[in-house]
């Protein structure tokens, strides 16, 4: 076992330093010169240069190659070119604002997607079973930007139940204000007491959080069905049945464990797709975090901010999958 | 019990069942029949022919073929669906029906493209790592493990980055991280198919490499390939379709499924078509490759 | 005088009631290319403390008759027909919850691949305890009472116990390992102590020594057996090795593409084969010091989706007659309690 951790964790290693390389070649070999967008607008020559060797884009390749991995180590991602602040400084005020969706979507997805799969196994064929797997075909079929679109529609200008976009409604922002604490308005409007803002922002996370489950939650349910069934098929859960197991404790205890392990590694897939889906949801509802950050940063080229928000992005779904090969591990111990 | 000779030979019948096997993972007719019984499989099918078809023959069955390709009509701005403009025209007057069944030559052909192309490159990339155990096999086998340790839709996003805005770069952009997977699945299946007793023969036989990777790997691959084409085809269009929703697919006047969506988004409150009926088209598309490709898959995983 | 010993000795029918009787079983899978008829009419009884083989060729169903008797073949795409009778209850018939305190508790299986049917995610420790707890909850209590130990060591301790009485040594490690990580003998072992916990009336062992080395699968054999006549189990032998039948079986019964062709007493069966095909499967084994081409049985087992009509044999029988092609052979009952289901013996 503590093999396999420090193996994991030198693998880890080893991606994080090839992610940081592929991303580094890949800015420079960006289209456009970086001086002159840090300039922006119509820049005289001379300012351009200047730039250029404030930027330290004037020396070879692989001097910029050995600063910049150094930088790395400090958390130094440069400067954004279009915001004209340290690229780690607007992260660090995004990430958790972002995260407090990506969290909840993660988790509402794995709970229910894992429960929707494991009930439509226990009924399989039954119409239980077949609903589940029309919701869950639908669920992964539907673009996500679309989705977003439609639950604007239909629980903002149809229901109104729903607010359209945004964190918090702007007049509390005056009367009772988000206070900075962590960064998750959840978490500093509970600890500051502030329950009204509370409510609202709770009220405002839910169809952003809705838009981004969705998907998820149809991929992890499907592959535990489909896992479960296999698994429910093999010699060691008839063998179980013939010693005179239960048919719920074979199904929950014995037949689950084992069909996990492919579960947890769609999980650690989930990660990946719901902070890309946090591009979309965050445009449409107006969320001012890591995706409506570096959907920004792609319009305008930023490509500090492109480099930063990519190294970031990699590096949470590595450590996330690393972590779900840690759990599969635990729970299997054929894993190698 | 191999060794006992009072144990009645099995031997030949194992050998038997390996090719009762290999018959087995071809596609029968009779499973095709099966699948069209199936009421949401023989939907999804019907779908997915009516928006080929529609496809194919835009030029003859859109309304107004020329805006479904971009040219405005101004006049006849934002106007709700009517018996002149079935789905409605958008911003620029033009009508949805001719622009979605335009549209979807784009987003079809382009899955399809993506597809095809991952599963050219990829399924001869897998079958060598997968029968060559040499160091060409272990160089795959990293590229492979290197491209599917990263979000795959970030490297599309950074590659059409990198090489610019377009349809066609997209497609490439997104052919680029696609095809490791089908070099993983080809190599999985050709590492168990390997073990088996005619591919044994057929070595000892001293047939070479590329006859036995093409006589007895190629065929039994096949299937789940295809499979995985299918049910890849649906992922493709949404793929496309999240590159140009943020501007780095197709560019305007041309527009696949995607592109039409984000021109609706600003006006999703009050002229909600726009949006929606592209929208619902590729839906209802990708919905119906995935019943199918699920309803095949399960059929051909039931028997052998 | 002598023919009553000799009746006494072989009719051990109209003395002991049987422990479980198969009546007439049928079973079909739906294909897709059509029903294939896998059993057809299985009649057998199996008597307290024998050990009963039945032997076949692969595909013969006799690992379906085996899983039927415990109801374990999945309900999908199958019909069955027939009884099979366990006292007075029908094991076909009775509802899951009934069922489930007969399997494991009075009718225990040994299965074929003992490391594949250990569930890999649980070390060999929690599966035993598992079982322990449910069968034996009364010697858990008696134990605790005893030497004041908690349920943890009452568990354990006969975890240790009953793997000890199969021949297990340094269990205290091997409850921590996991299926994985023992070689099939010992797993095969372990499983079988995992099926004696309970002491079952009967035991169905499925081919539960073809996938172990030859020396491997002695020791196995002996142990079973004389496990077996200790707590008075009787054993369901299923092999496709006659002379793992021959070495310890009371009984033969000879199945054929899903029926029985010929039951006998061990010895009657080896000194006098009566059915064409037991026969061809005598001949078939070969003699020390006898220079003769080895014969088998030719042909393959026919197509169960289109069985041949009249006697499933007769394509690859010698003494085919005529009748063997139109009708199918009843079982007749000769002397000595000598069963055979061939026209040959008509009178």
């Amino acid at each position: 076992m503590l093999l396999f951790l420090c193996k994991r964790f030198v693998g880890l290693i080893a991606l994080l330093i090839a992610l940081s390389t592929l991303v580094f070649f890949f800015t420079r070999s960006l289209p456009g010169d970086a001086a002159a967008l840090y300039i922006g607008g119509n820049a005289k020559p001379e300012q351009i240069e200047r730039a250029r060797t404030e930027l330290g884009l004037d020396k070879p390749l692989i001097v910029q190659y050995k600063r910049y991995m150094e930088r790395l180590l400090h958390a130094d991602m440069g400067i954004s070119l279009r915001t004209h602040r340290p690229v780690f400084k607007d992260l660090m005020e995004k990430i958790p604002m972002s995260f407090e969706l990506v969290l909840w979507a993660l988790f509402i997805a794995t709970f229910f997607g894992v429960s929707f799969g494991v009930i439509a196994a226990y009924f399989q064929g039954s119409l239980i079973d077949d609903t589940i797997k029309g919701f869950t075909s639908a669920a992964v079929s539907i673009p996500i930007f679309f989705l977003a679109l439609l639950l604007q529609l239909l629980f903002f200008n149809y229901l109104g139940w729903f607010p359209l976009q945004g964190r918090i409604d702007s007049f509390l922002e005056f009367t009772d204000p988000l206070q900075n604490i962590t960064g998750f308005s959840m978490v500093d409007t509970l600890i500051s007491g502030n329950f009204k803002a509370f409510f609202n922002v709770s009220w405002h996370m839910v169809l952003p959080v809705t838009a981004l489950f969705v998907g998820p939650l149809g991929i992890i349910a499907r592959l535990t069905r489909s896992s479960l069934l296999d698994v429910m098929d093999q010699d060691y859960i008839m063998a179980a049945r013939a010693s005179g197991i239960s048919e719920r404790v074979l199904f929950f205890y014995y037949g689950l464990r084992n069909a996990l392990s492919p579960v947890l590694t769609v999980i650690g897939l989930s990660v990946a797709l719901i902070l890309l889906s946090t591009f979309y949801v965050e445009m449409i509802f107006n969320w001012p975090g890591i995706g409506y950050y570096s959907l920004a940063a792609i319009m305008s080229l930023d490509y500090t901010a492109l480099m930063g928000v990519t190294l970031m992005i990699g590096t949470v779904y590595v450590i996330a999958n690393t972590i779900m090969d840690i759990l599969r591990r635990i729970i299997d111990p054929r894993i190698k | 019990m191999k060794d006992n000779p009072m144990a009645v030979q099995t031997d030949s019948y194992d050998i038997m069942a390996q090719k009762v096997i290999q018959e087995h993972r071809k596609v029968k007719w009779f499973q095709l029949r099966r699948l069209l019984k199936r009421r949401a499989a023989f939907l999804s099918l019907i779908i997915l022919v009516l928006a080929l078809a529609a496809a194919v023959f835009a030029p003859w069955i859109a309304p107004y073929p020329e805006q479904g390709q971009g040219a405005v009509n101004l006049e006849h701005r934002l106007q709700p669906p009517s018996s002149n403009y079935v789905l409605g025209t958008d911003v620029y007057g033009r009508d949805m029906l001719s622009r979605v069944i335009w549209g979807g030559r784009i987003s079809l052909f382009g899955g399809a493209c993506i597809v095809f192309f991952a599963a050219f490159i990829g399924v001869p990339l897998g079958l060598w790592a997968g029968y060559n155990e040499g160091i060409s096999g272990a160089v795959i086998s990293r590229i492979v493990e290197l491209f599917l340790s990263f979000p795959s839709t970030l490297i599309a996003m950074a590659i059409s980055i990198l090489i610019g805005a377009g349809w066609f770069t997209a497609i490439i952009a997104l052919i680029i991280p696609w095809w490791p997977w089908y070099t993983r699945l080809v190599q999985g299946e050709v590492l168990s198919i390997k073990q088996m007793l005619y591919v044994e023969a057929a070595q000892m036989l001293g047939y070479g490499k590329l006859y036995i990777i093409f006589r007895h790997l190629l065929p039994n691959i096949m299937t789940p390939v295809m499979v995985m084409i299918l049910l890849d085809l649906g992922p493709a269009i949404i793929a496309i379709g999240l590159l140009s929703f943020i501007g780095l697919g197709t560019q305007p006047p041309m527009a696949d499924w995607g592109l039409m969506v984000w021109e609706g988004a600003p006006n999703i409150l009050s002229e909600w078509w726009i949006s929606i009926v592209p929208g619902c088209a590729m839906f209802m598309v990708v919905i119906a490759f995935n019943i199918f490709g699920d309803a095949l898959k399960d059929i051909l995983d039931s028997n052998g | 005088m002598e023919n009553s010993v000799i009746n006494k000795k072989s009719e051990p029918a109209s003395s002991v009631e049987p422990v479980l009787q198969v009546k007439d079983l049928n079973l079909a899978f739906n294909t897709p290319r059509g029903q294939a008829k896998i059993l057809e009419g299985v009649n057998f009884d199996l008597f307290p403390r024998e050990i009963l083989a039945l032997v076949g060729e692969t595909g013969s169903g006799k690992s379906v008759t085996a899983k039927s008797i415990l109801n374990l073949i999945p309900e999908r795409s199958r019909e069955t027909r027939g009884q099979v009778l366990f006292g007075v209850k029908d094991l076909l018939t009775i509802s899951g919850k009934e069922l489930g305190t007969i399997r494991g508790n009075r009718i225990s299986m040994v299965f074929q691949n003992p490391q594949s049917s250990i569930n890999p995610v649980f070390t060999l420790g929690e599966q035993i305890s598992r079982l322990i707890r449910l069968y034996l909850s009364a010697k858990i209590n008696d134990l605790k009472f005893k030497t004041q130990c908690s349920q943890k060591q009452a568990v354990e301790s006969i975890a240790r116990e009953k793997l000890n009485e199969v021949g297990l040594t340094d269990i205290k490690r091997m409850l921590k390992l996991y299926a994985s990580e023992v070689s099939g003998g010992m797993a095969q072992r372990y499983r079988i102590a995992l099926a004696l916990i309970s002491s079952p009336e009967i035991l169905i062992a499925d081919e539960a020594t073809s996938a172990l080395d030859v020396t491997v699968q002695a020791h196995i054999l002996k142990l079973m057996k004389d496990l077996c006549k200790n707590k008075r189990t009787a054993i369901l032998f299923i092999t496709h090795d006659l002379g793992i039948a021959a070495q310890i079986c009371d009984r033969v019964a000879v199945m054929y593409a899903g029926r029985i062709v010929e039951v006998a007493e061990t010895k009657k069966i080896f000194k006098n084969p009566l059915h064409p095909y037991t026969r061809g499967l005598l001949k078939a084994v070969p003699k020390l010091g006898k220079n003769k081409p080895l014969s088998f049985v030719p042909g393959i087992i026919p197509d169960l989706v289109s069985p041949p009509r009249g006697c499933r044999f007769h394509s690859r029988c010698d003494q085919a007659m005529d009748i063997c092609h139109k009708q199918k052979p009843e079982s007749l009952k000769l002397e000595d309690n000598h069963n055979v289901s061939c026209f040959l013996y008509k009178e």
